[in-house]
């Protein structure tokens, strides 16, 4: 083609012409909408950034109608807005949608889709709403059109200024450059609405609102519907009115719709249903009332758009594909075609598309295509929605509309279920017959109409209740992800925190550093250094003791000076002793473990052998389960069976104490024979603890030793309280020593020794103890005061150079 | 081979086997200290039941008075309902006998604590106060001061553990600098006594250690003869 | 409330003892004498529980797939062989308290001396870890107690100044001891008296 010519006047122009120079109106006009495949058209999504573009003569209401931006916005916002407004939508009367088009003509989805585009500025969203970071699978769109800006702009920059063929070509598949060729020729038809076909501009503008356009589309714009407006947003290149006069221009553009459904699946379950005109197509009515005719009320109500939305986005291929004499002709005509026509997709690559509008009898190459399309076009808005679906180049390469892509079961059921789910839409429309429903509306119907099992993972049964996709279960796979991997809301709130909480706060914080740090240090120490160190420490204390024990070596002085505990305690031992006439029983109190029994029984030894001598009774009771046979065992082996009463075992504790110091009849009415303890002869006297003339208490226990002695103490009056007690209980019972309530204490080898002095018996203490145990003691002060210096002077030592550091 | 021989034999492997302790913990060891608790247990459930339980319920239940069969009876089902206490789910039905031990054992600790060492201990640190009346001047005045230094120390002492703060501004708690002061010199004498007492621990446990040298020679000149 | 009747019972119980020790109306002493010694067969009751959940404890041990104990069948064995000799012999026999003074009495006095190396390595290793006036005034005390306990001054007893002098270190830890006595005092004091009036309940576990 060597020249242009005007769609206007029929003048011819030269190709660089871009207004006609005999009636002066723009040709590329006519051009972009015969042809609306621009050099970069080939990519879907450009025609989907195109269909963003501003309805210019949707006016200023279409203008604040797409002020929404979704793409700008969070993902699960206008998510969330859909299902917002799902509550609200179905019980919207669809014969209303006429005051809802003059109030916003653009569906809200379709705002949305708007935005994105970015190319004319029009979006007037704010700017909160732009800052909204976009979720993943849109950011990977808007990086598509980032990537493909140039591509984008040229898309809609040659239709708007020209049609650089060429260009296009080189990068049209092939079966697309064939359908783009025809639209060269088509005679364009000038229109203030240059970049919107008209069908879209009626649906955007709604009936009557719509200013009257340079060449009046063939399809009636009060016929439209609002699902129509909502394929607005969907059309990849904004039409004239003129690809409504050729069938092969708007086969084009629906088919640049569908590949922007296939991988561009956001949109379609991005936004929610356009209002419904009140005059909709005759077709569409039919096919609504088909529906009102099949879908029970309930079910209308829960999905109203769940064939709208896809019938929106279904149409404009449809009417592109016809002219405008057809209307409602073209629906009937279709499904015949359904019944009839079924070519294989490469015939469909292959068959070129006409450069002129043709009648629809000259279509069966057309509706060769149809059909794949239809079918594939159901196909891709279905399966194809994940976001994760493959970048729209690869997909040019293979048509989206391929039904091998298609699973079985749905090329199978996908017209026979069809009617089983009818659009909530129809409900209220009346006039066409169910059979006059055309195929790929059929197909275009909910999937859980047509699928006989669900769509996605058993995970995701979230059924869509609003949007394009409504009825649609677990096939937004991407809301999940994208409500999954929005940024985390950020709240405004102070946490409020009191200073009592702070002060708690950091408590915590300090014992968990401290707690950081000793596990720091308790890792880096090692077992094996402590089992020498001790190991080296065991044998040089044991060396000396056994050599000290054993050699022979006298290195102990016996004492000169005693203690006034230990002094009284001989006393009071010498005077029970020295009253022979008085058998009046001792008791001891056992209360020593096996552990240091060692000890207390050599100090305990010659004082209850002296008590024995002297023939006093002695009476036992233990507050530990093994005192009575260590008291048998080990102190009365050699006492005559007559002179001792072993009580035995008192559970209970301080209890049994009480109970024993208030009344030993009842605390412990039996000896460990069970025989009746206080009936023997020597035994009879004691009705209470005060009766017997001393209380020995055998104790190698702190607390035990004090409960003793707060038990017997107020209540033994003149008798008096007695302490053997191993070295580690005794400066806690040097108190009671000391306020009188224990009358005297041996505590110890060195209290034996005492005794042992005192009493003028040499033999008490065996041979070497003394020595050994003076020996080991002074050996530990010297290894404690030898490292203690040792570690003090390093300490020292490291501080300076601490401080240099 | 003589019984005494063979008790004393197992003795003097398992203080060896303790013993061996200090050479870690090594499976001689943790054999000797399993034996020890099995033994222990035994033991005491043994005398428990011997020495408590048959003569203290059994017997008067069989062949008390019916006076000593009632007052029997309480402790009984208390000690019945306390076996519930080894059921998890049927634990709550010991509480009363548990409530029974420790309530008479909070009414017999109150009027111990009381009688036995809050009244004992005041009048032991007055009773140094009174001075004798022969001793003469240097010695009365000895003692006095030795009073006074066991008076404070023991103030100083029981003030260090009130622990008791009055809170200023910025949740920082501070004591009284009077408080704090006696608190010092409580912690003085704290450090004394607990150095007292671990002299005396480890007093007792080298006394310990001799004993079982002193046994172990023993038992080698048994075995030897 | 949680536990009534336990409370109750504690309380009660309680009460009846305190005021007879305090009050020792010839009404009350009886009574207390009595639930004294009630308290005896329920603490022996109480301890067989304790031996009964330590074995069930080792039986679970041994039983144990991820942590076995071997040991504890050791135990297991000792316990049984323990308590159905004494079953047998009765608790008086002189072979069966052979079990005390050649098993219990060797195996904890040894583990008492053993803790004479381990406490003189801890005194040692003292300064390692801790530093401080505190730790010097332990250490000090410790050194003088052990020198005093040794008898190693018994040679200058005789010397009046060192006379004293060991009078005066000997009296020095009573302070200490009657202070922290009667801190103790005190605490039992609060706590069974929070036991008393309900505030603590410890048995309602």
């Amino acid at each position: 083609m060597s020249e242009l010519i005007c769609p206007h006047c029929g003048a011819s122009n030269p190709l660089d012409a871009i207004e006609c120079k005999k009636c002066h109106r723009f040709l590329f006009e006519s051009s972009s909408a015969g042809a609306p495949f621009s050099p970069k058209e080939d990519d879907w999504l450009n025609s989907l950034r195109e269909d963003t573009e501003p309805l210019p003569e949707s006016g200023e209401e279409n203008t604040a109608a797409s002020e929404p931006p979704p793409f700008t916005e969070d993902v699960p916002d206008w998510l969330a807005r859909i299902r917002q407004r799902t509550p609200e939508e179905p019980g919207e009367p669809v014969e209303q949608p006429s005051q809802q088009g003059e109030e916003e003509e653009l569906p809200e989805w379709l705002r949305d889709v708007e935005i994105p585009s970015g190319k004319t500025g029009q979006t007037t969203s704010t700017a909160d709403e732009e800052e909204l970071p976009l979720p993943d699978w849109l950011s990977l769109i808007d990086e598509e059109k980032q990537t493909e800006g140039e591509a984008l702009t040229t898309t809609s920059e040659p239709t708007e200024t020209g049609f650089d063929r060429q260009t296009g070509d080189e990068e049209l598949p092939a079966w697309l450059r064939e359908i783009g060729i025809p639209h060269e020729e088509t005679p364009s038809q000038p229109s203030a609405e240059e970049e919107i076909p008209a069908w879209l501009v009626e649906s955007t503008t709604g009936e009557g609102e719509q200013p009257g356009a340079p060449a009046e589309p063939p399809l009636s714009q009060t016929e439209e519907t609002d699902w129509l407006k909502s394929f607005a947003a969907f059309e990849t290149q904004p039409a004239s009115e003129e690809e409504e006069s050729s069938a092969a221009a708007p086969e084009e553009d629906w088919l640049k719709t569908f590949e922007a459904f296939e991988s561009q699946p956001e949109p379609l379950f991005s936004e929610s249903q356009p209002p419904q005109p009140e005059d909709e197509s005759d077709w569409l009515k039919a096919f609504e009332d088909f529906r009102s005719e099949t879908l029970p009320e309930a079910e209308t109500e829960e999905e109203p758009e769940a064939v709208q939305q896809p019938a929106g986005e279904e149409s404009p291929p449809l009417e592109s594909l016809f002219s405008e004499p057809l209307e409602e002709d073209w629906l009937q005509s279709l499904q015949s075609l359904q019944e009839e026509v079924s070519l294989p997709e490469s015939e469909e690559e292959s068959q070129p598309i006409s450069e002129e509008a043709e009648p629809l009898q000259e279509l069966p190459p057309l509706t060769e295509d149809i059909f794949p399309v239809t079918e594939g076009a159901s196909s891709a808005f279905i399966f194809e929605t994940p976001a994760q679906e493959s970048v729209p180049e690869e997909e040019l390469d293979v048509s989206p509309f391929i039904s091998e892509e298609l699973p079985e079961w749905f090329d199978e059921q996908v017209f026979e279920s069809a009617e089983e789910q009818p659009s909530p839409a129809g409900e209220a429309e009346t006039g066409l017959e169910p059979a006059e429903l055309p195929g790929w509306l059929e197909a275009m119907r909910p999937i859980e109409a047509v699928a006989p099992g669900r769509i996605g993972s058993d995970d995701d049964q979230r059924i869509e209740t609003s949007g394009p996709l409504s009825g649609f279960q677990g096939v937004l796979p991407a809301e999940a992800l994208v409500t999954q991997y929005s940024k985390p809301a950020i709240y405004s709130a102070r946490l409020q925190v009191s200073e009592k909480q702070r002060t708690y706060a950091n408590l915590l914080e300090t014992i968990l550093q401290q707690e950081k740090q000793g596990q720091t240090t308790s890792a880096a120490r090692s077992a094996a250094p402590q089992i020498l160190g001790r190991l080296l420490v065991g044998v040089a204390i044991a060396v000396i003791v056994l050599f000290a024990l054993f050699g022979g070596i006298r290195i102990a002085a016996p004492p000169t000076l005693f203690a006034q505990e230990n002094v009284n305690f001989f006393t009071q031992i010498q005077s029970l002793t020295s009253a022979a006439g008085q058998n009046t029983p001792v008791l001891l109190a056992v209360d020593f473990e096996p552990a240091l029994a060692g000890e207390i029984s050599k100090i305990a030894s010659p004082v209850i052998g002296d008590l024995l001598q002297a023939g006093k009774p002695l009476a036992v009771v233990s507050s530990n389960p093994t005192g009575a046979a260590l008291a048998e065992d080990l102190l009365l082996s050699s006492a005559p069976p007559e002179q001792i009463l072993n009580l035995g075992y008192l559970p209970g504790g301080v209890t049994s104490m009480a109970a024993l110091a208030n009344q030993p009849a009842v605390a412990a009415p039996r000896d460990r024979s069970g025989a009746f303890a206080w009936d023997r002869s020597g035994f009879q006297t004691i009705q209470q603890i005060s009766d017997f003339s001393a209380v020995i208490l055998l104790t190698d226990n702190t607390d035990t030793s004090r409960l003793w002695i707060e038990q017997l103490s107020p209540v033994l009056e003149n008798t008096p309280l007695l302490i053997i007690a191993s070295s580690q209980a005794a400066p806690m019972i040097q108190p009671y020593l000391q306020s009188g309530q224990a009358g005297g204490m041996l505590a110890g080898l060195p209290g034996l020794a005492a005794y042992q002095q005192l009493s003028g018996k040499p033999d008490i203490l065996p041979a070497g103890y003394l020595d050994a145990f003076q020996a080991g003691l002074m050996l530990i002060v010297v290894l404690i005061l030898v490292f203690s210096l040792y570690y003090l002077v390093m300490q020292f030592i490291r501080k300076p150079e601490t401080k240099g550091k | 081979m003589d019984v005494n021989f063979a008790w004393t034999a197992v003795a003097f492997v398992l203080t060896i086997l303790t013993l061996s302790y200090l050479l870690g913990d090594n499976p001689f060891f943790r054999l000797a200290t399993y034996l020890f608790v099995g033994v222990s247990a035994g033991y005491v459930a043994a005398i428990l039941i011997f020495e408590v339980l048959i003569p203290r319920l059994a017997e008067p239940l069989m062949f008390g008075s019916p006076s000593e069969k009632f007052l029997t009876l309480i402790p009984l089902i208390l000690s019945l309902l306390l076996v519930f206490k080894l059921f998890p789910r049927l634990s709550v039905l010991g509480n009363p006998s548990m409530a029974f031990l420790v309530g008479s054992g909070a009414a017999v600790i109150i009027s111990g604590a009381v009688t036995g060492t809050l009244f004992g201990q005041i009048s032991g640190a007055i009773q140094p106060f009174g001075l004798s009346e022969n001793g003469d001047f240097l010695q009365a005045g000895s003692q006095l001061i030795g009073s006074i230094v066991l008076l404070l120390g023991t103030i100083s002492t029981l003030v260090y553990f009130q622990f008791s703060a009055r809170r200023k501004t910025e949740q920082q708690t501070s004591r009284n600098a009077l408080v704090q002061f006696t608190a010092f010199g409580g912690q003085i004498f704290i450090a004394i006594t607990l150095g007292a007492l671990y002299a005396g621990v480890l007093a007792a446990a080298l006394t310990a250690l001799i004993e079982r040298f002193d046994f172990l020679r023993t038992a080698i000149q048994t075995f030897l003869q | 409330m949680r536990a009534p009747v336990s409370t109750a019972i504690a309380i009660a119980t309680g009460l009846l003892v305190l005021l007879a020790t305090l009050l020792p109306l010839p009404v009350l002493v009886p009574i207390r004498q009595i639930l004294l010694s009630w308290t005896i067969p329920v603490a022996a009751t109480a301890g067989l529980i304790a031996i009964a959940n330590l074995l069930g404890v080792h039986w679970r041990k041994l039983n144990s797939a991820r942590e076995r104990d071997y040991y504890s069948s050791i135990l297991l064995i000792a316990f049984v062989a323990t308590f159905a000799a004494g079953l047998v012999l009765g608790p008086t026999d002189a072979d069966f308290q052979k079990v005390v003074t050649f098993i219990q009495y060797p195996v904890e006095a040894s583990l008492m001396a053993v803790l004479t190396v381990t406490l003189t390595y801890a005194a040692i290793r003292l300064f390692q870890r801790k530093r401080g006036w505190l730790a010097v005034l332990f250490t000090a005390s410790t050194v003088v107690f052990l020198i005093l306990l040794s008898g190693f001054l018994n040679v200058g007893e005789n010397i009046p100044l060192v006379k004293d002098i060991l009078s005066a270190l000997n009296a020095l830890p009573l302070a200490g001891a009657r202070g922290i006595l009667l801190g103790i005092a005190l605490g039992s004091i609060t706590t069974g008296l929070r036991i008393l009036i309900g505030a603590d309940r410890p048995y309602s576990g």
